[in-house]
C-alpha cells in the first residue's frame, strides 16, 4: 500500500489529502456503475445465448482453449445446453443480487467460458476481454446491499477499490495497445519504412481494409484522397492510448478521456468497420461517469493536466493543473 | 506493408484465372468475409506454428480450412505473402513483391 501511495503521489500533480466525507459521494456514484455493469452483463448474455446456439449447430473446426477443455469431453452441443440456462439464470440474478458473492463469481466464470469458446476457432479476438476483467474486479465487491455499504467506511473503501481497479485495468489495456503501436511505428521508422508515424498512416490503413473487405465506409474515400487530414487523428490516438494509464491519477481528465476513447472507437467503426460496442459502453460507464470526476473543471487546468504535453504549459507558462482531491 | 493473403484457384469445376482473393468471393466464403480479421490472424498463426513445429502448423491449417474454407465442393487455394504500398495498390493494383507459401486442396464436406 505505501508503494501504491508513493506511485500515486508521483503520478498525481499534487499530494492528495484524504477527505472521508467525500468518499460517500464517490461510493454512491460507484454503486450506480456496478448496477449498470450487471445490467450490461444480462444484455450480453442474451447475445451469448444466440451465439452459442449458432456455434453448437456448426462445431467443425472447434479447437478448445484451456478454460473450455471440458467441452471436448461432452461436445459443444451439450456444453451449450449447460451454459445457456446458466447464463439466463445468472444474468437475471446478477441484476438484483449483485451483492451476492456467488452470483458475481458465476457471472465472471460464465463470461470466461463464452469468451474462451468464441475464441476457440483458430484466432483470438478481444471484444469481450474488458467485460471479463471488469467482472473479475467486481468479484471482490462488498457483499452487502447499497444502504449497508454507504454506512460502512470499510465497505466504501472496498467498493471504491474494486471500481478503481476496473478503471485502472481498462486504462492499462489502452496503454499496452498504445505502447505496441508506438514501438512498431518506431521500428518501421528506423527501418526506413512507412509505419504508424508516417503522414499517410491512416490513409494506408483505410486503403488496406477497403481492399480486404470490399466495403466502402462513407468517410474512407475522403481520407484516402486527402491522407494528411488523417495524420493528426492517428497521432492523437497513439498519444491518448499510450498515456491512458496516467489518466487514472488525473480525475479531472476522466470524462475527457472517456469521450476521446469513445470517439476513437466510433472512428474505427466509421472508417474501417471494426466495432467494439462494449468498449464504448465501458468507457462511458467508467470514465464519463467516473465517480472521481470533480465536476466543473476550467479548460486551462484540464489542458495543463495533460500527461507530457501539460509539462510544457506548467513549467513554461506557469499554468496550474486541476487540483486532485481524494 | 507485408500481408498474408488467400488466393482461390478452383472451386469444384470453376477455375479462377487469375486466382481470386478469398475476400472477392463472399458468396462462397461468407464466414471469411464476416470474420476477416480472424482469418488473417489464423493464417499468421499457421505460418508461425509451421516455423516452430510443422506438425502443429498442419493442425492449425486444417482447423483454419475447417472453419473458413470448407464448402460442399473441393476448394483449391494458395497462401501468398504480398508486399505492397496500400495507397499505391488501392489506386493502381500494383504490388512490390509476391511470394507463394503453399498450395492446398480442401476436401468437400461429408
Amino acid at each position: 500500500m505505501p508503494l501504491f501511495k508513493a506511485l500515486g503521489n508521483a503520478l498525481s500533480l499534487e499530494k492528495p489529502r484524504p477527505r472521508w466525507h467525500a468518499h460517500r459521494d464517490y461510493a454512491r456514484k460507484a454503486l450506480i456503475i456496478v448496477q449498470c455493469f450487471y445490467v450490461i452483463v444480462l444484455l450480453q448474455f442474451v447475445d451469448f445465448v444466440s451465439s452459442l446456439q449458432r456455434m453448437a449447430a456448426a462445431p467443425e473446426g472447434f479447437q478448445p482453449l484451456w478454460p473450455v477443455l471440458w467441452v471436448d469431453l461432452v461436445g459443444l452441443e451439450v456444453a451449450a445446453k449447460i451454459l445457456i440456462p446458466a447464463m439466463i439464470a445468472t444474468g437475471m440474478a446478477a441484476v438484483i443480487m449483485w451483492h451476492c458473492f456467488w452470483v458475481r463469481l458465476a457471472s465472471s466464470i460464465l463470461i470466461l467460458q463464452y469468451t474462451a469458446i468464441s475464441n476457440s476457432w483458430g484466432a483470438m479476438n478481444h471484444g469481450y476481454h474488458e467485460l471479463f476483467w471488469i467482472s473479475v474486479c467486481f468479484i471482490f465487491l462488498p457483499n452487502a446491499r447499497n444502504q449497508k455499504i454507504i454506512s460502512s467506511r470499510v465497505a466504501i473503501i472496498q467498493l471504491l477499490t474494486c471500481v478503481s481497479a476496473a478503471m485502472l485495468l481498462i486504462l492499462l489495456f489502452y496503454t499496452m495497445s498504445g505502447a505496441y503501436k508506438v514501438i512498431d511505428a518506431l521500428q518501421m521508422l528506423l527501418a526506413g519504412e512507412k509505419g504508424g508515424f508516417s503522414p499517410h498512416a491512416m490513409a494506408d490503413t483505410l486503403a488496406w481494409r477497403l481492399m480486404e473487405t470490399k466495403n466502402t465506409p462513407i468517410f474512407a474515400d475522403f481520407i484516402i484522397e486527402n491522407p494528411l487530414i488523417g495524420w493528426p487523428m492517428f497521432f492523437w490516438i497513439y498519444y491518448a492510448e499510450l498515456v491512458a494509464i496516467v489518466i487514472f491519477f488525473r480525475p479531472a481528465l476522466h470524462r475527457a478521456w472517456g469521450i476521446g476513447l469513445i470517439i476513437f472507437h466510433f472512428g474505427t467503426i466509421v472508417f474501417i468497420e471494426i466495432a467494439f460496442p462494449l468498449h464504448i459502453v465501458f468507457n462511458a460507464l467508467l470514465f464519463m461517469m467516473s465517480p472521481y470526476h470533480p465536476g466543473r473543471v476550467h479548460s486551462k487546468e484540464m489542458v495543463a493536466s495533460l500527461p507530457i504535453l501539460g509539462i510544457v504549459l506548467r513549467r513554461g507558462l506557469g499554468w496550474h493543473a486541476a487540483p486532485v482531491k481524494t | 506493408m507485408i500481408r498474408l493473403e488467400f488466393e482461390i484457384l478452383r472451386i469444384g469445376d470453376e477455375v479462377f484465372e487469375p486466382p481470386a482473393n478469398i475476400f472477392d468471393l463472399p458468396e462462397y466464403f461468407a464466414t471469411a468475409q464476416r470474420r476477416d480479421v480472424s482469418l488473417i490472424k489464423a493464417g499468421r498463426a499457421v505460418l508461425a506454428a509451421r516455423g516452430r513445429d510443422p506438425e502443429r502448423g498442419e493442425v492449425r491449417r486444417r482447423n483454419l480450412e475447417e472453419h473458413y474454407l470448407r464448402l460442399d465442393q473441393p476448394v483449391h487455394y494458395r497462401m501468398v505473402i504480398v508486399k505492397f504500398d496500400p495507397l499505391v495498390r488501392f489506386k493502381t493494383g500494383q504490388v512490390f513483391d509476391r511470394v507463394e507459401v503453399s498450395t492446398h486442396l480442401v476436401e468437400p464436406r461429408q
